[in-house]
């Protein structure tokens, strides 16, 4: 297991005790929290209940408190100055043909404004005043002429004996009407009634109807005889005309009374509250679907609902610790990744630097490596200048020899054809001509035999071009030079200088190796080196081969595998540089050549080259 | 015209240049002083003119007394506003001149007069001082001998008050207001009326001497508002009262006084001018009919005098 991973393992496997406890506390806080809103969404209800218990009682309160104005409102037109002067003139035996219409006039100016003085905002609280006398006879009546107050039954309201003011509620003909009565009293004695029927709109509007109604909620008021008034609330008949005076009588008057009812083919739970008004008689109901006042979901739906949202929090916590993790992991990879980059980039570093370096090195190696072979090549001149001094001496001597004979003819005057100084002149030229070819193969020899530059040639001429400087130094040191050339054209792509460096130095190592096992082989040993060129054709390719194979001392066994490694050599160090076989070698190799060798120690060597045929 | 000119450069003289009067010693200005007074004497009664006197004096003047809500120490009232409508209407400027009950007739004809019964004597010549009566002025047969009334503008009628501890009992109404009439008269043997002569409540008017009742005359240059408190005061026992003031009375003292019945019939009120302005009575029918076809006059009537459509239902 690497490095990395062990820290990915660390990472993932360290903090999973930690993360077990937190979701265990996770859990634990959550089945807290779904209990605790469990137990406030119980108190909400209860809050609810009650809220809308305070505010029925509060409606309750206001009613009670209106009525109580409007029994104000009465009894101070009941005690007023228009009024009691009207009894009092009455007492006094005034007639109203003769002044009493003055009173009642009076009475209906002060009834009238009271009508049009009391409103809640802009709605009239009153919409009728009458004023009675003691027999019932209407002596003003703010509504028109043609209404009238028998829509109520004044015995009845006779019947009550009440001697203050007092509110009554009734629904006479399904004509549901409120009005407020205050007995007049004149010396100890009810002398008659002021009445006012209150405006239903206004009551009912500003005091009993719920501001925002919806389907079967509703409100009304209801008389001491438990009849049911609401009559403006439209959308809520069906359940209203269920409240009969039976069921209302059964309502609880201090809590809640809940009854089922079906609406729309739904069974709905109603909420019914029946709130006594203060000093009245009436009370004041409403009704409204429960779950309008406490919602609709059930307590066990709700601890139900939390418990799969508490579930499905912890699966996506789980989710996100899971793809934190991975996150986490992919971070950590990363990161290694990054370290390994930059590792590697500073390896590469380092290795650009060793690799420039070594071409540094190379480059210098290259120039030493060319300035030893230059030095090789020079010094295989030098080895050659013995050869090229042979060889330019025999035209040489030619050109004297035909010259002098020209001359000593002229000088002795000895007669001399035409002829003779022409073809003797010629052979002149011709001379010169070869020792200027000479001349120049060396020159290009020193120039070209590095350059990279080839041409199809043949290596029968390269051999023999290659061999001619050397055949006199050899012929010198008693070494024959036995060449065994194809009688067919060699053609091969390479640069003739350079292949003639080559047999210069395969040579000039047979020439030395020979020159050591004659200093120890008796007289009959023949020192000898043998040039061979052929065409072959190996594996189904033709090739050229060259051979140079002599019978010297061969190589050491120990050497063998070294002899093509630069600056290894057996000679001494005057006498090889150590650069032949391996600069040979790389000549070769350039012209996609292979050159080998085979040896016998005491029997000679033989060193093949072969060139690919172009 | 030309003597309504000489009595004003008489006033002119008399009340701002008291230095020319003074040279009216010298013969000269004695005779001219002579000359315009005698030229003056017709002038007073023609000035209480007809319809080109006042549109060329460019005012109307309102012969009003401050009594009940026709004319009312405020300035304002049913007649007054009347009458300012009425000015407006001629394109004039308005214009007060408060008078009396014995003086009013005087001040509008220029002729002073001694009522008797339903007749009026004519006893000499006084200033005319306005044009037109407003006041709740009661048509009464001497006073047709005497001026001439606009159609009738306010319904009205005579009642006996009493204190409301009075021993008079208010009668009974029987339906026939003569029968009423005759057994309010026919209770007050032994009491004390108060009534105020030359006016609508002269007692002669109602033959109260025949009723046996004690009379008394309240002074007439008194408010006749001022009578029904001498009755609360118990300086007498009752007193006679047109309705609309006992209306008003009944509203301002209630459970003080009370209505014992009618000593008339129906009366009406109407405005008066003098005979000589025929025009000026037609000009002002024309505008009188306006305001009651534009609702104008009941307006103003329901605003001082709420109740008498209570009473007198048909009257308007």
């Amino acid at each position: 297991m690497s490095g990395h991973e062990n820290r990915l393992t660390v990472l993932t496997k360290k903090p999973a005790l930690a993360i077990m406890i937190a979701c265990l506390l996770l859990v634990s806080l959550i089945g807290f929290l779904v209990i605790s809103n469990f137990r406030s969404q119980i108190a909400l209800r209860e809050s609810a209940l009650n809220r809308f218990r305070l505010d029925l009682e509060k409606r309750s309160a206001s009613l009670g408190y209106f009525f109580s104005e409007r029994k104000y409102d009465l009894k101070t037109l009941a005690l007023s100055r228009e009024i009691n002067t009207y009894f009092t003139n009455k007492a006094l035996g005034m007639s109203e043909r003769y002044g009493l219409k003055v009173n009642l006039f009076m009475i209906k100016r002060v009834l009238e404004k009271t009508l049009k003085q009391k409103k809640i905002q802009e709605d009239n609280i009153y919409e009728r005043f009458v004023f009675l006398d003691s027999s019932g006879r209407s002596l003003v009546d703010t509504a028109s002429l043609s209404s009238s107050y028998n829509a109520i039954s004044w015995k009845a309201i006779q019947e009550t004996g009440e001697r203050g003011p007092h509110v009554y509620l009734g629904d006479e003909n399904k004509n549901p009407q409120t009005f407020v009565v205050a007995p007049c009293h004149y010396k100890g004695k009810i002398v008659g009634n002021v009445i006012a029927w209150l405006d239903r709109q206004t009551l009912f509007t500003h005091f009993v109807k719920f501001a925002k109604t919806s389907g079967l909620s509703g409100s009304g008021l209801v008389n001491d005889q438990d009849q049911l008034l609401n009559p403006f609330e439209k959308s809520d008949q069906n359940f209203a005309s269920y409240l009969t005076s039976e069921r209302i009588a059964g309502l609880s008057k201090t809590d809640f009374s809940f009854e089922s009812v079906l609406s729309d083919g739904k069974k709905r739970e109603m909420l019914i509250a029946r709130l006594p008004i203060h000093n009245l008689g009436l009370s004041f109901v409403a009704w409204m679907p429960s779950d309008q006042i406490v919602g609709t979901l059930a307590p066990w739906h709700l601890i139900a609902g939390m418990g799969s949202l508490a579930v499905f929090v912890l699966v996506g916590l789980a989710l996100i610790i899971w793809f934190t993790a991975q996150n986490i992991i992919l971070r950590v990879r990363f990161d290694e990744s990054e370290r390994q980059h930059d590792l590697l980039a500073a390896k590469n570093l380092r290795l650009k630097e060793e690799i420039q370096k070594r071409q540094e090195a190379e480059k210098e190696l290259k120039a030493q490596r060319t300035l030893r072979m230059r030095s090789d090549r020079l010094r295989s001149l030098g080895e050659m200048a013995a050869g090229i001094a042979h060889e330019l001496n025999q035209p040489l001597v030619g050109v004297r020899g035909f010259a002098e004979l020209i001359l000593y003819r002229m000088d002795n005057g000895l007669e001399i054809s035409k002829d003779v100084i022409r073809k003797n002149t010629a052979t002149i030229v011709e001379q010169a001509d070869r020792m200027v070819h000479i001349i120049n193969h060396v020159r290009l020899f020193a120039r070209d035999a590095d350059s990279i530059e080839t041409s199809i040639v043949d290596l029968n001429d390269v051999v023999c071009s290659g061999t001619s400087m050397l055949m006199a130094q050899f012929n010198s040191h008693g070494v024959l030079i036995e060449k065994d050339l194809s009688p067919h054209e060699l053609p091969v792509q390479v640069n003739p200088y350079s292949v003639e460096e080559v047999i210069f130095n395969l040579l000039s190592n047979a020439r030395h190796s020979l020159g050591e096992k004659k200093e120890t082989a008796g007289d009959e040993y023949r020192p000898c080196v043998r040039v061979i060129t052929r065409k072959l054709a190996v594996n189904g390719s033709d090739v050229v081969t060259l051979k140079i194979a002599d019978n010297g001392t061969g190589i050491p066994g120990h050497a063998a595998e070294k002899i093509f490694d630069p600056f290894f050599t057996t000679k001494d160090p005057d006498k090889g540089t150590g650069l032949g076989l391996s600069i040979c070698k790389s000549i070769v190799e350039s012209f996609q050549g292979q050159i080998q060798f085979d040896t016998a120690e005491n029997e000679g060597t033989s060193f093949e080259i072969v060139f690919p045929k172009p | 015209m030309i003597t309504a000119i000489n009595q004003r450069q008489y006033s002119l003289i008399i009340q701002q240049n008291p230095i020319a009067a003074s040279r009216c010693h010298s013969l000269v200005s004695m005779m001219l002083c002579a000359l315009i007074l005698a030229f003056s004497m017709p002038g007073t009664q023609a000035f209480g003119g007809d319809l080109e006197d006042v549109l060329k004096a460019g005012k109307l003047r309102h012969l009003g007394i401050p009594y009940a809500n026709f004319v009312s120490n405020q300035g304002d009232g049913l007649d007054v506003e009347v009458m300012k409508l009425f000015a407006n209407y001629l394109g004039v400027k308005y214009e007060f001149v408060e008078s009396s009950w014995s003086n009013i007739i005087p001040d509008l004809t220029g002729k002073t007069i001694n009522p008797n019964g339903s007749e009026v004597e004519v006893t000499g010549s006084s200033p005319v001082r306005g044009d037109v009566i407003g006041t709740g002025f009661t048509v009464l047969p001497w006073r047709e001998k005497i001026v001439d009334f606009s159609t009738p503008a306010f319904p009205t009628g005579v009642w006996l008050i009493a204190r409301a501890d009075s021993a008079l009992n208010p009668i009974t109404p029987t339906g026939d207001i003569l029968k009423d009439i005759e057994a309010v008269k026919s209770g007050l043997q032994g009491t004390s009326v108060l009534a105020m002569k030359d006016s609508c409540l002269d007692p002669a008017l109602y033959h109260m001497q025949e009723t046996g009742a004690a009379v008394k005359l309240f002074p007439p240059e008194r408010d006749l508002d001022e009578m029904i408190p001498s009755v609360i005061a118990g300086s007498v026992d009752t007193t006679l009262m047109d309705v609309p003031v006992a209306l008003i009375a009944l509203e301002r003292w209630a459970g003080e006084i009370k209505v014992v019945g009618p000593v008339s019939l129906q009366q009406e009120m109407a405005y008066a001018f003098d005979k000589s302005a025929p025009k000026l009575r037609a000009e002002f029918e024309k505008f009188f009919n306006a305001c009651k076809a534009d609702n104008t006059y009941h307006g103003l009537v329901n605003k001082y005098y709420p109740t008498v459509f209570s009473y007198y239902p048909d009257f308007f």
